[in-house]
């Protein structure tokens, strides 16, 4: 059985410091075939991807660095001996413990 | 030095980590039973409530607005309880008098919220506004009433309709959070026991 993907928004807190996670998955029975988890900030009224983590064209799992004109600074790959679905669930396990170092990096950042 | 301290607060901070917990155990429930979420709707904006605990009453309370927030900006909401679905058990379809009577009143002195609790929490729920002041959880399916949230409790709600005050007084519902001396000692006066003020509130404020 495959469900068909659909974006998903998952507010984190409200206007002023908004913040949320986008998440789009493709999975067949229970598993995850393609993912993008992707932490955006609302600032100053426009949506900003601070990072994305996905494999979404088919490519290992891995983290983009997001530049704030939107394009990548760097990728980083996540390990190469989890499935799918465990980098989906690494991945929003990464997202929880580390975004303020991702936010905080991404402010930081001119380009 | 850290550029979020200078611009979010600790407690926006907490509440952040919070949800991405939240969303983490989101996930985890629906792979592990895809199925059960097959009626979720497509690129909808879900917000995920804790356990219903005390201690969670804030972000309870925040995550509400949250969706009400997202509701009137027109998107498709889906509110979802972390950690109450049923592993394969139904859901008993207990229909009870309505107006109920709450069956455990929770105060949150964090939040000035009172927390009215008739029925346990569906793995979906609808939120409605009733009133300004006051939000209701309900069963989208049966429409039955599992908890009001009364904010701003003692603050405004309380002061504007002290009979708030006499019906949690009165009330036989356990009461969580405040002693009942404390909520009778701010009316100043005898209280008698009088049930009819819940279908009057309910009344009021629809």
């Amino acid at each position: 059985m495959t469900w068909q993907p659909g974006e998903e928004i998952i507010p984190l807190s409200p206007d002023g410091d908004e913040l949320r996670v986008q998440v789009w998955h493709a999975s067949n029975s229970y598993e995850i075939e393609y993912f993008s988890i992707q932490l955006v900030a609302v600032i100053e009224g426009q949506q900003k991807p601070v990072t994305r983590f996905d494999n979404s064209h088919g490519s290992q799992p891995h983290r983009d660095i997001l530049n704030r004109d939107g394009s990548t600074l760097d990728k980083i790959t996540m390990p190469a001996d989890l499935t799918i679905t465990e980098a989906f669930h690494v991945a929003l396990e990464a997202m929880t413990h580390n975004w303020r170092a991702y936010l905080d990096d991404y402010l930081r950042r001119r380009g | 030095m850290s550029l979020i301290n200078d611009h979010m607060t600790t407690e926006r901070q907490q509440q952040i980590t919070e949800n991405l917990h939240l969303t983490r155990q989101f996930y985890q429930e629906y792979l592990a039973d895809p199925a059960a979420f097959a009626h979720m709707p497509k690129n909808a904006t879900i917000v995920l409530l804790p356990p219903d605990e005390p201690a969670n009453a804030r972000l309870t309370q925040t995550n509400l607005q949250l969706a009400a927030q997202a509701a009137s900006e027109g998107r498709e909401v889906f509110v979802y309880a972390v950690g109450v679905r049923p592993h394969g058990h139904a859901v008993a379809d207990v229909r009870v008098p309505w107006p109920p009577m709450p069956r455990l009143m929770v105060y949150s002195q964090d939040a000035d919220t009172l927390t009215l609790q008739f029925e346990d929490l569906q793995p979906v729920v609808s939120v409605t506004s009733v009133h300004p002041l006051a939000t209701a959880i309900m069963d989208p399916t049966t429409h039955r009433l599992l908890r009001l949230v009364i904010d701003h409790f003692l603050t405004q709600a309380a002061r504007q309709a002290p009979q708030l005050i006499e019906a949690v007084v009165a009330s036989p519902a356990e009461l969580v959070g405040i002693s009942r001396e404390r909520l009778r000692s701010m009316l100043g006066a005898n209280v008698t026991r009088d049930d009819t003020i819940w279908a009057s509130l309910l009344s009021d404020s629809a």
